[in-house]
């Protein structure tokens, strides 16, 4: 994840967490340096927790975290140079956004609490609703409300859980430059999701867990490829399935096929080939192909293959 | 202790909603004072009887639902992280949180202390009985905080486990078995009040085999603050916060 000449901000090391039976994060071990790293993996990957314990909010089962060197469960100074946006939607209902971020603001220790308020509230572009109570905020206000609260003492890591949850698009696309922007200068931003097109356009390292357990570690482009070399698993309803199907097994790039009733499953490791070559066989035999569609292209199985080929 | 901390803390334990509720709560004693004093006529010792004994009941009950409500609430609500991701080491985390529970509870005391002296004004009974119950309610304050923001922060159901020491085990379990006294925060800020105040004479029984004595349940009052500053310190260092 880091350069050799980028030394890691954050280093964990066979990092595990449970609760009782089940694994939360099983044997992390990774290392992030400066700029914007994506966590990405789907719902119950275990993301949230590791971010919790990056950030000290839970202590590890097993392993080590060490954030700019030091244990953030041991060394609360490190606070001063850390700022999370945590998953929940929770903020004090009565504040306002101005006296939540005033309130981060005082409790990290920033001397000049009016004028660092101010500049979060500008950073975030919510000085025009700055004085209004956040219960009354929609998600996506609450939500730069408490990137601002992060932000207010100009931290050198960001850990951002779920960030644009509830933004809408103008919010998401302001909120992603910001995050970009951060991440050019220097600081280290670490941002969850479980939409790869969202940390795409941010991130320019990726980290994509599912069950706990690391599956990829990289540039994006590299878990692309990763993602696209896997077997993919396509159900074809066709009018004359056995005869496509004894047609299908004497063509490359196809490596198995289960017969149904009226439909065949095709696993593929060229899915662009054979994307090519069911409708070619299809026009030859006079075949007709009523529906085909892939059976597995959810992240989840993305990553659960990621995860098995390791 | 943390001021930016401390002054967050009051404010949200005091907000109006669970304020007027518990508020209500707190006057009970003073409200049955007037109640009976006005229809029986005040007899001697009835005030501290009201200070003392009715609000052995009352006043723990509201002191258990704020203090709890310290941490409990930043916890269940997901703010938690907004306070524990701080540069603010972990002993004055603790120490200005309970410190927060006993202004607010201590406010509730006061307000207690002020409403049966109002009611001893008006029915003519022992205006010193009451307004010595001002000690008794803010050593418990005490007391109570130092028990219940730590069990607020460790205990999910903390208002079941709290009412179940408030109720069963003072009031019931600390009668029948005289040992049990030696357990009862209220009890030790009974003892300071029955040697404070000449006519709670009656209440001395209640304290079981304790002495009155305003040195005593100071001491015990301040062992309790620190033995409960001492568990919540090793929660915030040792437990998950989330």
């Amino acid at each position: 994840m880091t350069s050799p000449e980028q030394p890691s901000t954050i280093q964990l090391s066979e990092l595990s967490k449970w609760f009782g039976a089940k694994v939360a994060v099983s044997d992390v071990t990774l290392g992030i340096g400066p700029g914007v790293t994506g966590l990405l993996g789907p719902n119950g990957a275990g993301k949230t927790t590791l971010l919790r314990l990056i950030t000290g909010l839970q202590r590890p089962s097993s392993g080590q975290v060490r954030v700019l060197g030091s244990d953030p469960r041991e060394d609360v100074d490190l606070f001063r140079r850390l700022g999370m946006v945590p998953e929940d939607e929770s903020v004090y209902p009565h504040l306002t956004a101005r006296q939540f971020v005033r309130l981060n603001a005082g409790l990290m220790g920033v001397p000049d609490l009016e004028g660092a308020t101010e500049r979060s509230l500008v950073t975030v572009e919510l000085t025009g609703a700055a004085d209004r109570p956040l219960a009354g905020f929609s998600k996506g206000m609450r939500q730069r409300a408490k990137v601002a609260a992060a932000l207010v003492a100009d931290p050198e890591i960001l850990i951002l859980d779920e960030p644009l949850n509830g933004a809408d698009p103008v919010q998401r696309a302001s909120l992603i430059r910001l995050f970009v922007g951060l991440g050019g200068e220097g600081r280290t931003v670490v941002v969850s999701s479980h939409v790869l097109a969202e940390v795409e356009r941010m991130a320019t390292r990726l980290v994509a867990m599912v069950d706990g357990r690391l599956a990829a570690v990289g540039t994006v482009s590299q878990l692309r490829e990763a993602m696209t070399d896997r077997p993919r698993l396509v159900r074809v309803d066709a009018d004359r399935p056995r005869e496509l199907a004894a047609r299908l097994m004497e063509t490359d790039g196809v490596d198995g096929i289960r017969l149904h009733q009226d439909t065949i499953d095709i696993e593929s490791s060229d899915a662009v080939g054979l994307a090519r070559t069911l409708p070619r066989l299809a026009h030859e035999t006079g075949i007709g192909l009523r529906r085909v569609e892939p059976t597995d292209e959810s992240l989840e199985s993305v990553f659960r293959y990621l995860v098995d080929k390791r | 202790m943390n001021w930016t901390l401390l002054v967050h803390q009051i404010r949200t334990l005091l907000r109006p909603g669970r304020l007027v509720g518990l508020l209500l709560l707190t006057v009970v004693p003073a409200v049955i004072l007037l109640i009976v004093g006005l229809t029986e006529g005040a007899e001697t010792g009835f005030v501290a009887e009201a200070a003392g004994g009715i609000g052995s009941t009352t006043f723990p009950i509201a002191a258990l639902i704020l203090a709890a409500a310290t941490l409990r609430d930043e916890r269940d609500g997901g703010t938690l992280p907004y306070i524990y991701l701080k540069p603010i080491n972990r002993a004055s985390l603790a120490s200005t949180s309970i410190l927060a529970a006993v202004a607010s509870t201590g406010l509730l005391g006061v307000v207690a202390a002020l409403s049966l002296t109002g009611a001893a004004a008006v029915i003519g009974a022992g205006v010193g009985e009451a307004v010595g119950s001002i000690p008794l309610y803010l050593a418990a304050s005490v007391g109570y905080s130092a028990l219940f923001v730590p069990l607020g922060y460790l205990l999910p159901r903390v208002v079941l486990a709290g009412l179940a020491y408030v109720i069963l085990w003072e009031q019931v379990v600390a009668r029948l078995v005289p040992g049990v006294a030696n357990t009862s925060i209220w009890r030790f800020a009974l003892s300071i009040y029955v040697d404070l105040v000449d006519t709670a004479e009656d209440l001395a029984e209640g304290l079981g085999p304790m002495a009155a004595g305003v040195w005593g349940g100071v001491a015990k009052i301040a062992v309790v603050a620190l033995l409960g500053t001492g568990l919540l310190t090793w929660a915030l260092r040792r437990r998950d916060a989330v």
